[in-house]
This record gives C-alpha cells, sequence and structure tokens, in this order.
C-alpha cells in the first residue's frame, strides 16, 4: 500500500489486518479440527484415570510402587538420579559439538562476515560470485539440519549406525547446530555499525573488524542465548527417553505405562526444578552481562598494577562458565560407554544399507529415476498431503491459543508492572500498604510460576500425559503444544515489555491512570511488532513441533515418518522428511518476508 | 597538509559541498564553524575518506584522492584519527581495550586479536599514560559503557591519541557537556594537538569556544565556505552572514 493509500484510509493498517488474519485462521483451524475434546473408548474410566494422575501430583513416590520388582532392584531414587545425571550428560555433551559448530555457522552466515567493505569492493566478479554461492550454500545447510527435528534425526541416525547414546547426542547437536547458527547469525548481523565503520576509516582490514567490534559487540547476547539453548538440551535429552535412551524421559513413560502417576510426578519435579536452576542461573548471567560489573569504590593510587589488580569483575561468572567448561569436558568421560552396538552387521554394512533403502523402491527395480515422480505423487495423494496440512493446523491453532491467553497474561507476569510501586513510582505507605504489597508481589510470583513451569515440561511429554488422560485425538497435542508455547511467549513478551521504555508508562500512570492504561498506551504500541515477530519466530518452532508429535499416534506428517521406519522402509520415511522440511523452508522464508514488513509497519 | 580545491559533494539534489577551496597546514588549529546542515561533518567526512567528491579534488600531505592506490588509502586512513559525534566505541569492553583499538590500522589481525585479550606490559604502560593525559587513569580496566557521557568522550579522545596519526579531527566534541567540562575538554585537546603536533580540525556550535580556543576560523554555509580567517578578524557581519536565516539558501529548512 502507498503513502498516499493510507492516507487516505485512515482505518488500515498493518496491525488490523494481522488481527483479521489472526481471527480468519482461528476460524480456519477450529473448523478442520472440530470440537471432540476427548476420545474416550467405551467401558474405559477416563475420569477416575485424570483424577488419580493429579491427585498423585500431592502425594509423589520416593520408593518403587512396582511390588514385583526383585530384592536386588536399583531403588527408584538411585535409578531416578541415573537418568538425572544422563539427562545433563547428554545434553552438555551434545551442546559441547553444537557450540563450536553452531558460532562457525554463525560467523560465516551472517551477512556483516561478507559485507562488501571498500577493502572487499575492488574483488574480482569471480571472487563476489564465489562468495555468494558460499553465502548461500552456508544459509541452506542451518535452515536443512535446523528444519529436522530431533527426534526424526535420532530415527535416522538410529537406523542409519545403531543405538547407541552418542548417535542420540549427535541428534540433538545437529538441529541445535543450525538454531544456534541461525540465531548467532541474526544477533551478529543487528549489531550498532558505528565502531566498525569507524575502525575501517582507521585503517582497518574487514577481519579485524569483524572480530574486535561486531564479535565483541555481540558476545553477550551470544552468550545469554548458548546458555538459553542449553537448557532446551536438557529438554531434549529428556524427550529422549521416549526413544529409549535411558533419562527422565524413560523413567516417566514407564511409570505411566504402570500407572504409577507418584513416580511420574517425582520425576516432573525433578524435571522442572532442574530446568528452574537453569533458568534462573542464565536470567543472573544475562543482566549481569548486560551491564558488566561495576565497582564505585575509590581508588587513590592510579598506578598500573594497582589499577589491574582492582579491575571490576564477577566473581561468579567465572565461576559459571568454568563449571560448564569442566562439565562439557567431564561429560565425555564420566559414565557408562557412549558408543555402544549390538548388530549382527558392522556399522558400515549398516550404513551402506541404510542408503540403499533411501532409493525409492520402483527406482530400485527399474533402475529409472524418473520412477521416482509417480512415487512421489502416489505417496503425496495417499497421505502426504493431508498429513501436511494436519501438521499446519496443529501447529497453528496451538499457536493462537498460546498467543491469545499469553497476550492478556503476560502484564500480571511483569516485574515492573505486578508490582506495588509500579514503573518504581513511590506510593504512600500506610496501614493497608504491606498488605497490597503482598498481594501484588504474590500475583506476579504467581504468573511467573505458570510461566516457568509450563514451558518446563517439553510438549512431547506434556502430549504423552494429555493423550493418555483425553484419548487419542488431535486436540490434546494442540494443548500440549499450546501450553507449552504459552509458557516460552511468556517469557518471551515478559522480557520485551521489561526492556521497553518505561517512561511514557511512567508518565500516564503518575497522570493518575491505573496500570493497565499505562500498559496498553504506554508500552504496547512501542513494543507491539516485536511481540508479533516472536509469534512468527515460534511458528516455525510449532510446526517443527507438531510434526514430531504425529508420533504419539495421530496422523501428522510424524505419523507416517514413524510407521515407515519401523516397517524399514526408509525411502517414503525419507519423502515424509523432505516434506516437512520443505514446509519449514516455506515458513522461514514467509517469516523473513513478515518480520521485514513488520519492522517498518505502523 | 589538507587541501581542498573546487571541491563538490552532491546526494541526489542536494549539495552538501559547493565549490569549496581551502587549505589546511600541516600543525595548524582550526574550527569549522556554521548553521545545523551547513556541511560541517560531510567536509569532515571527505577528510576521513568516508565520503567521495563529486567534483573538484582533495589533496592530502602529497596524495590526491582521486587516484589514490587502495595502499595509499590505508595509510591515509592511518594518519587521520577521526572522534566522531556518536563515538562510535565497543560499549562492553574495557575502556584498555577501546583506547587500544586505536591502533589497529598498524597491526595484523592476530596482533589485534593478543592485544585485545593478552596486551603486554608496554602497550598498558603508552595506554595507562595516555589516559592520564586525558584524565581518566582511574577508569582503564572499567567496562566502557558504565562511564558516564563525558568520561566516555575522553576514551574516544585516548583512543584518537592512541592511533599515532598526524591529523585529529573531531566533530562536535564538547556537544553533550556542561560549560566547565567543556572548557577542560576543548583545553585538553588543543593542548594534547600541541604536545602531539597533530593538525587539529574541530567542529563547533558554540562560536565562543571557537574564537577562544582556535586561532582560525572557516565558516560554512549551504555547503559554502562563507568565511575563512583568523578568529580575531571574525566581526558581527560575519556572524549574521553566516547564521542569519535565509530560507531560499537553506535546503534543509526548505525540504
Amino acid at each position: 500500500m502507498t503513502e498516499a493509500n493510507r492516507l487516505n484510509n485512515p482505518f488500515w493498517s498493518w496491525r488490523k489486518f494481522i488481527l483479521l488474519l489472526f481471527l480468519g485462521l482461528f476460524g480456519f483451524c477450529f473448523y478442520h479440527l472440530g470440537f471432540q475434546f476427548t476420545n474416550h473408548t467405551s467401558g474405559s474410566q477416563p475420569w477416575k484415570n485424570a483424577n488419580d494422575f493429579f491427585s498423585a501430583a500431592f502425594n509423589p513416590s520416593f520408593a518403587d510402587k512396582n511390588p514385583s520388582l526383585p530384592a536386588d532392584a536399583t531403588p527408584f531414587l538411585n535409578r531416578l538420579g541415573t537418568y538425572l545425571f544422563n539427562t545433563l550428560r547428554y545434553a552438555f555433551i551434545a551442546m559441547s559439538m553444537a557450540l563450536p559448530a553452531g558460532l562457525l555457522l554463525g560467523l560465516i552466515s551472517s551477512r556483516s562476515w561478507w559485507r562488501n567493505h571498500s577493502s572487499r569492493a575492488n574483488l574480482p566478479w569471480f571472487l563476489k560470485i564465489t562468495f555468494g554461492f558460499l553465502f548461500l550454500c552456508t544459509r541452506f545447510f542451518t535452515t536443512f539440519i535446523r528444519s529436522i527435528h530431533e527426534l526424526i534425526w535420532i530415527l535416522l541416525f538410529f537406523s542409519m549406525i545403531g543405538d547407541s547414546p552418542i548417535a542420540a547426542c549427535i541428534a540433538i547437536a545437529l538441529p541445535f547446530a543450525g538454531t544456534l547458527g541461525k540465531v548467532f547469525s541474526e544477533i551478529i548481523d543487528e549489531q550498532d555499525e558505528t565502531p566498525s565503520d569507524h575502525l575501517l576509516y582507521s585503517g582497518a582490514k574487514s577481519l579485524q573488524i569483524f572480530l574486535s567490534t561486531r564479535l565483541v559487540q555481540a558476545l553477550p547476547d551470544l552468550i545469554t542465548y548458548s546458555f538459553y539453548r542449553l537448557e532446551c538440551a536438557v529438554r531434549a535429552s529428556a524427550v529422549l527417553g521416549f526413544a529409549g535412551i535411558p533419562t527422565i524421559g524413560l523413567s516417566i513413560k514407564q511409570s505411566f505405562q504402570n500407572l504409577y502417576f507418584g513416580e511420574v510426578w517425582t520425576a516432573l519435579y525433578l524435571l522442572i526444578f532442574t530446568i528452574v536452576i537453569f533458568d534462573v542461573i542464565g536470567r543472573a548471567i544475562r543482566k549481569r552481562l548486560n551491564t558488566g560489573p561495576t565497582d564505585s569504590k575509590v581508588i587513590e593510587d592510579n598506578s598500573l598494577a594497582n589499577l589491574k589488580k582492582n579491575t571490576p569483575s564477577w566473581k561468579l561468572l567465572k565461576l559459571i562458565t568454568m563449571s560448564l567448561g569442566v562439565a562439557s569436558i567431564a561429560a565425555w568421560f564420566i559414565g557408562p560407554a557412549l558408543n555402544t552396538y549390538y548388530s549382527h552387521l558392522t556399522r558400515w554394512e549398516r550404513t551402506q544399507n541404510f542408503f540403499r533403502d533411501l532409493v525409492p523402491a520402483p527406482v530400485k527395480e527399474s533402475g529409472n529415476y524418473l520412477d521416482t515422480i509417480p512415487w512421489a505423487k502416489n505417496l503425496w495423494i495417499t497421505n502426504g498431503a493431508s498429513a501436511l496440512f494436519m501438521t499446519l493446523i496443529i501447529a497453528t491453532m496451538a499457536l493462537l491459543l498460546a498467543a491469545s491467553f499469553s497476550y492478556f497474561i503476560v502484564p500480571w507476569a511483569s516485574r515492573t508492572i505486578a508490582t506495588y510501586h509500579p514503573f518504581r513510582t513511590p506510593t504512600p505507605q500506610n496501614k493497608l500498604s504491606r498488605v497490597y504489597h503482598f498481594l501484588w508481589y504474590t500475583l506476579g510470583m504467581l504468573t511467573r510460576f505458570i510461566f516457568i513451569i509450563t514451558r518446563s515440561i517439553p510438549e512431547y511429554i506434556l502430549a504423552y500425559i494429555l493423550l493418555s488422560l483425553l484419548g487419542v485425538g488431535v486436540w490434546p497435542l494442540v494443548l500440549a503444544l499450546a501450553l507449552h508455547n504459552f509458557g516460552i511467549l511468556g517469557r518471551l513478551w515478559g522480557e520485551i515489555i521489561e526492556n521497553n521504555d518505561q517512561i511514557t508508562a511512567k508518565h500516564i500512570y503518575l497522570n493518575a491512570g491505573n496500570r493497565l492504561q499505562s500498559y496498553s498506551f504506554g508500552i504496547l504500541p512501542a513494543s507491539s511488532n516485536r511481540q508479533l515477530l516472536y509469534i512468527f519466530y515460534r511458528w516455525e518452532t510449532c510446526i517443527r513441533e507438531s510434526t514430531v508429535l504425529g508420533m504419539l499416534a495421530i496422523t501428522s506428517l510424524g505419523y507416517y515418518i514413524k510407521i515407515e521406519n519401523s516397517s524399514m522402509r526408509y525411502d517414503s520415511m525419507f519423502f515424509y522428511i523432505l516434506l516437512g522440511t520443505a514446509v519449514i523452508f516455506l515458513s522461514d522464508l514467509l517469516s523473513i518476508f513478515l518480520r521485514a514488513k513488520l519492522k517498518n509497519a505502523r | 597538509m589538507i587541501k581542498f580545491t573546487d571541491a563538490t559533494l552532491s546526494f541526489g539534489s542536494i549539495k552538501a559541498l559547493d565549490h569549496c577551496s581551502l587549505e589546511i597546514k600541516s600543525g595548524e588549529q582550526v574550527a569549522l564553524i556554521g548553521p545545523s546542515g551547513s556541511g560541517k561533518s560531510s567536509l569532515m567526512k571527505t577528510i576521513t575518506t568516508e565520503n567521495l567528491l563529486s567534483s573538484g579534488s582533495l589533496q592530502i600531505d602529497s596524495l590526491n584522492m582521486d587516484s589514490v592506490s587502495s595502499f595509499d588509502l590505508k595509510s591515509i586512513r592511518r594518519s587521520i584519527a577521526y572522534i566522531p559525534q556518536d563515538l562510535a566505541l565497543v560499549p562492553n569492553i574495557k575502556v584498555s581495550q577501546n583506547v587500544s583499538l586505536g591502533s589497529v590500522g598498524h597491526e595484523s589481525t592476530l596482533s589485534t586479536l593478543r592485544n585485545l585479550t593478552f596486551p603486554n606490559k608496554k602497550r598498558l604502560d603508552k595506554i595507562h599514560a595516555i589516559l592520564q593525559e586525558v584524565g581518566i587513569t582511574d577508569k582503564m580496566f572499567h567496562r566502557t559503557d558504565s562511564l558516564s557521557g563525558g568520561q566516555q568522550q575522553r576514551v574516544a579522545i585516548a583512543r584518537a591519541i592512541f592511533q599515532n596519526a598526524s591529523y585529529l579531527l573531531a566533530d562536535e566534541p564538547v556537544s553533550a557537556v556542561d560549560p566547565t567540562r567543556a572548557h577542560s575538554l576543548l583545553e585538553s585537546l588543543t593542548s594534547i594537538a600541541t604536545d602531539h603536533k597533530l593538525t587539529l580540525v574541530c567542529t563547533l556550535h558554540n562560536l565562543e569556544y571557537a574564537k577562544k580556543f582556535f586561532p582560525r576560523l572557516i565558516g560554512m554555509r549551504s555547503g559554502a565556505l562563507s568565511y575563512d580567517g583568523s578568529a580575531q578578524d571574525f566581526t558581527e557581519n560575519d556572524f549574521n552572514e553566516l547564521y542569519s536565516l535565509d530560507y531560499s539558501k537553506n535546503t534543509n529548512l526548505t525540504s
């Protein structure tokens, strides 16, 4: 729309268009998902099960519930401890591989790495084309490894090289390296350009400029994000249990199948507690890295040695960095062997067989690669198209639900709003003020607690539990995905609100406005575009997630990927995986387009 | 020596520099004055090689910017230390590291990395001495963004001194500080330039400071030179000609 048209249509804006789009999509998804929220088989006692499950929340188990266990079996708590150790170990191993790879990918897939500084402008044309080609290749590679979910990478690796913990760790490391690469490149590209420009005009070379300004400026954000990914790796590692790897997910799955709900809750509490610890440390690191250590102490002796001795530093940061480094190295060596393999075939034979089986069956028979087309067409018509549609619908509906609830709840989790002194304004002290203070404090804590709990439990585990309670249907998956994303959006949006300039909101509050008015008119207009950006960013993640949730017996792409894998039809399994990948590529492009639009939208 | 001959710099239909001719000799201290949008910063950025002239020529030392090789361009850039208005400091590193970045044009990439992470004693001593000169030694190992605006301005000056250049260019160095600080900052800038035998070119909005601290003033208006002479000879008429509101001449006000 041109500037002139916009002036003619004062009621038209991107925000209104997005709102209409949301409402339209909401109706569309509801129409296709139907209104059957539960699906219980006749004769079952669904509400008794649900009642048993939720009442067990107040009565977690600390010993085995299974009476038929042999006397020398490892006690429940010891077993759970081992599973937690494995969960953390595999997460650290995966991150120790993903971080260097992600950093390398992030550097070479960032625009500023390839930017034509004037020193590069004189390059011959063939080098310019080569650089452009390399840039596109790294971007493609980064998106490709990211677009396949870790649970699908596990299926691929287990089929290819056999099931060992190291294969599972690599399966986590691959998509994580892709995600780290993508986010790292965005962070590096977003940095302020003035310091690098300054160095350019004082005679520095491109690489010098990149390393000494852009990379250094990006470092706090890179570290903070890496720590957040470590938290995600712990969740991913927990979910590995569902693929048979002895992590906390395996404990949850086994106890749930035996209906020992008390044991399930103990494991869930342990997982939530672990994630909360990571979250708290992560927040502390972010806070300190954004401001740096300060020291107001006046130093009398300004000699170099004395100044060096009094350098302000934050000891806890050093301690955390060192512990993380030691833990990443120790994870490789402490504990049972990582590279186990039990099969009558050698690994090489197995890998060869796997790649042979990736060739479509009709092509294997006829040797003509053109036979791929009718084969793929058939797969698309029979299951592919409908599975893909279902995957998209589940992801979109979950995100819409999560966003709608999160949108209204998020201000009440903010430390600047849900407090007795909103926007740090002084409030009179009287008899009731202590009560108000307590009430606001409780509300803020409670909301933040709900957000952190919902995002601590991986969506796969949530979906597994909800499917068992509500019966096999599509809604439990939508709800699981929505709950998890509700927690994530709550955190991301909360950060936006707290980082947003508070001056206008404070001004409204001091002019006798209330908290809601101050938020709605002082913060929301400036931050709503960023909030929308996060929705698009989550949409892509939701599609990846809804693909794998299908593995829990709903006919989305994951369902067919799992079925074909267990029938060892790797050719059609790979077709469905590529279908999912293609959608991620498209949603990535759409998200880039919409983000660019929103950045300049009014 | 910096010599502009009939220099014009255009951005589309806007002429940022309009047939300017002037010469600044080595060791001179010059203040560039004039209303906002008069072309002061454009002139500065042309000297730092950030802008390329549309017509006319610029000669720095013996090199003509029209036909300069990329090797010579680097050597010119090394010889010009610039303090931009927004300072262009890396916010999240120590003051000593920011100062150290001044000499980046003289080093290889590996030495830059080494100097940033493990600087040797000799280097630290030199940085310490420069920080003493600008009066913020106590902040040497503090994170740059924990300093006040005025202190950060001094870090940018220290970085420029560390560049070991022959020209020092400063764009509005006192725009964000109170009068007392502005006084002492300009005093240190001019005395540093004298001590290090640097050619100093400074853009200033405050005419009083320009007249007090600089022997030569260059007045600009709508991209053209309107005054070039000694500070003592600058009369009220010159002032009126430079600053009077003339809508037909000032492109920024009419557009």
